[in-house]
């Protein structure tokens, strides 16, 4: 193994800076050629031992023998952990989280490779399309007994899903006002706000085009899923003049400005103005009185989960009124389940989700998934955002 | 003549406009609003919260092992790479040196889907090993870059009198050559362990059951998550990654000053 002469560079002076002679020798004399490149090879061979020893050991480990395992696609932060702990003591099993950002690039994962999630979490548009696409199981109802017993049927039938053939609603938002009672002396009740000029540079609409051109359309007696052309163009007109008084289109930042002051009325999903409640009251929450939009995050089970006896267990067990509360709580999203209300803190009770008045309710619209014709709302958006 | 006060003005515009958004980030990560006042006070209950949580803790600890990993190999390709492309100046690895820049050039999308697509095609279950390898592929190249800058000053003579002096390719290497790189190699360790560490596309693609890293859930989290909390999380992954930046830049730093001796 060379460690007597080595020959392989046998003229130091031609060595690495004149290697195009060096390469030529090499080729032309195998047997030096192979003694020099021979360290470079064991080099290579330890290297690649090592990284498949690595990969075995590391990709070995997602399948411990011991306990078995509930693969839960979600977003992050969005569930109570110590309920999450009981499950999983009660079961004797892991949860193992992984989180996507946005449903579509959970859809785009999870077309390309088949990867044996047991639950996830879409929003309902999503749940549509993967029903379609044959990606999610119709559910045994014998085995979620808590979400049959305790679901709110009629925001079931509002989904579209009224027997829960494929899904559980779960977390539910809605688009709405979040505003600083202090500064502005009365709440919000109407999308009209926004053409009021004395307010204008202290006014927030979300930096989503579905919530914005939605309730433009709401608010003009339409539905929020339109594809009509001319309902669409007086739509964009409306937002067009609310743009005029608005500070920005926006999401995280939005909340920090209504936090410190800065804006007086914020369009935004209830959960997240929620949270803010809690710490400051002069922050509130308000529905408007046309109407909002409803957002609805289900539990599924893929076809191809892993472990489908555990992923039934875990959604009935977190359809349990008092686990659904902890969730509730935890998440500020209204937890739909019958009973849920008395497991929550008494500053939880009075929070505005559970005043939602059920005409609210049935006001309220629902984001559905467009097919191509959400080209027609991507066309009006960008007319919004070019105009002055 | 008076020199212009422009380039001075541009970099001190250029610099605040790099920092101050992430100098804003950490202040607020130590912020939070007195209950019922219009005012902030500065709490540590932030990063007591996400230190406490177990997810943060699991996404954290995967991405470490995750880091580590890929550093470790893309090193030894890195170096191995970038020797070669010095040693043997051929077509061959002309080309070679070609194919090395081609990662830092590709839009990310690209090559996290095109992964994703070769691993479906081979079969591979999506995991750990998956995302190591790939951030092997692209970290491999910014090593191989780091070291090849440093061979540029590199003083052959040293290689030359070792084995005038009867020295044999293993001790020329191990003695010599290695001691010689070893601050670019531990600078192109370090930027490929941040690489990793950062990495968000790639990762979201690759990433199988159960190997989730702290950029993914981060995205995740914007959604659902308090700022203040992201804030958190992303001044200690800043924090991280400013060290073993520092820590790089110095290695490199000896290097060059030694080039000069």
């Amino acid at each position: 193994m060379g460690f007597g002469k080595s020959r392989g560079m046998e003229s130091p002076a031609g060595g690495f800076p004149h290697a195009d002679k060096q390469f030529v020798d090499f080729v032309k004399n195998t047997k030096k050629g192979l003694r020099m490149i021979r360290p470079v090879g064991w080099l290579a061979m330890g290297l690649a031992v090592t990284g498949l020893a690595a990969m075995l050991l590391l990709t070995g480990c997602q399948r411990g023998p011991e306990k078995q395992k509930l693969y839960f696609y979600t977003w992050a932060d969005y569930i109570d952990e110590n309920t999450v702990r009981e499950f999983e003591e009660a079961y004797h099993c892991e949860v193992v989280f992984d989180y996507f950002d946005s449903n579509e690039s959970m859809l785009a994962k999870l077309k390309a490779e088949n990867i044996g999630y047991d639950v996830i979490l879409p929003t309902t548009y999503m749940v549509e399309i993967m029903k379609r696409e044959g990606m999610i199981r119709p559910l045994d109802h014998a085995k979620i007994p808590n979400a049959v017993k305790g679901i709110d049927r009629r925001l079931a039938a509002k989904v579209g899903d009224e027997n829960l053939e494929y899904s559980v609603p779960y977390y539910i938002g809605l688009t709405a006002f979040g505003y600083n009672a202090e500064k502005l002396g009365k709440a919000p009740d109407s999308w009209r706000i926004y053409e009021n000029t004395a307010l204008a540079g202290r006014m927030t609409l979300l930096e989503d085009m579905r919530a914005v051109i939605g309730a433009a359309l709401i608010t003009l007696g339409y539905d929020m899923n339109s594809v009509d052309p001319r309902q669409l163009e007086e739509a964009r007109d409306l937002v067009i003049r609310w743009k005029a008084n608005i500070a920005k289109f926006g999401v995280d930042d939005v909340k920090q400005g209504l936090a410190s002051g800065e804006f007086f009325v914020v369009q935004g999903y209830s959960g997240d103005i929620l949270q803010f409640t809690v710490e400051d009251p002069n922050i509130r929450l308000a529905i408007p009185k046309e109407g909002t939009i409803l957002a609805i995050d289900h539990f599924v089970i893929p076809t191809n989960a892993s472990n489908p006896e555990l992923a039934y267990q875990f959604i009935n067990f977190m359809c349990d009124p008092k686990n659904a509360g902890r969730n509730l709580e935890r998440t500020q999203y209204l937890v739909p389940i019958e009973g849920v209300q008395n497991y929550v803190s008494e500053a939880m009770k009075s929070s505005p989700i559970f005043l939602i008045s059920d005409k609210e309710f049935e006001r309220a619209q629902l984001t559905q998934d467009l097919g191509t014709d959400i080209e027609k709302f991507s066309a009006i958006w960008d007319q919004i955002k070019a105009a002055h | 003549m008076k020199p212009s006060r422009i380039p001075l003005l541009t970099t001190i515009f250029v610099l605040l406009f790099f920092y101050v958004p992430l100098l804003l980030m950490v202040v607020q990560s130590f912020q939070c609003r007195v209950p019922g006042m219009d005012a902030r006070q500065w709490t540590l209950k932030w990063y007591d919260q996400i230190f406490h949580d177990p997810r943060v803790l699991e996404v954290s600890l995967n991405t470490l092992v995750i880091g580590l990993s890929a550093a470790v190999l893309s090193t030894i390709l890195g170096t191995l790479a970038a020797l070669a492309i010095y040693r043997y100046r051929s077509r061959l690895q002309s080309f070679h040196a070609g194919l090395l820049y081609v990662p830092l050039v590709l839009p990310e999308i690209l090559m996290g889907i095109s992964l994703l697509v070769c691993f479906s095609a081979l079969g591979i279950e999506l995991g750990r090993g998956t995302v190591i390898a790939a951030h092997v592929a692209f970290c491999t190249s910014y090593v191989a870059i780091v070291i090849m800058t440093s061979l540029q000053g590199f003083d052959y003579t040293l290689v030359e009198a070792a084995r005038d002096l009867g020295a044999t390719s293993w001790q020329t290497n191990g003695r010599i050559v290695l001691p010689l790189l070893f601050p670019a190699i531990a600078a192109g360790a370090l930027l490929a362990f941040t690489l990793s560490l950062d990495d968000f596309i790639v990762t979201f693609f690759v990433s199988g059951k159960g190997c989730t890293t702290l950029p993914v859930y981060i995205y995740s989290a914007i959604k659902h998550g308090r700022p203040e909390r992201m804030c958190a999380i992303s001044s200690a992954l800043l924090g991280v990654t400013f060290i073993l930046v520092t820590v790089s830049v110095l290695c490199m730093g000896n290097k060059v000053v030694e080039g000069k001796g």
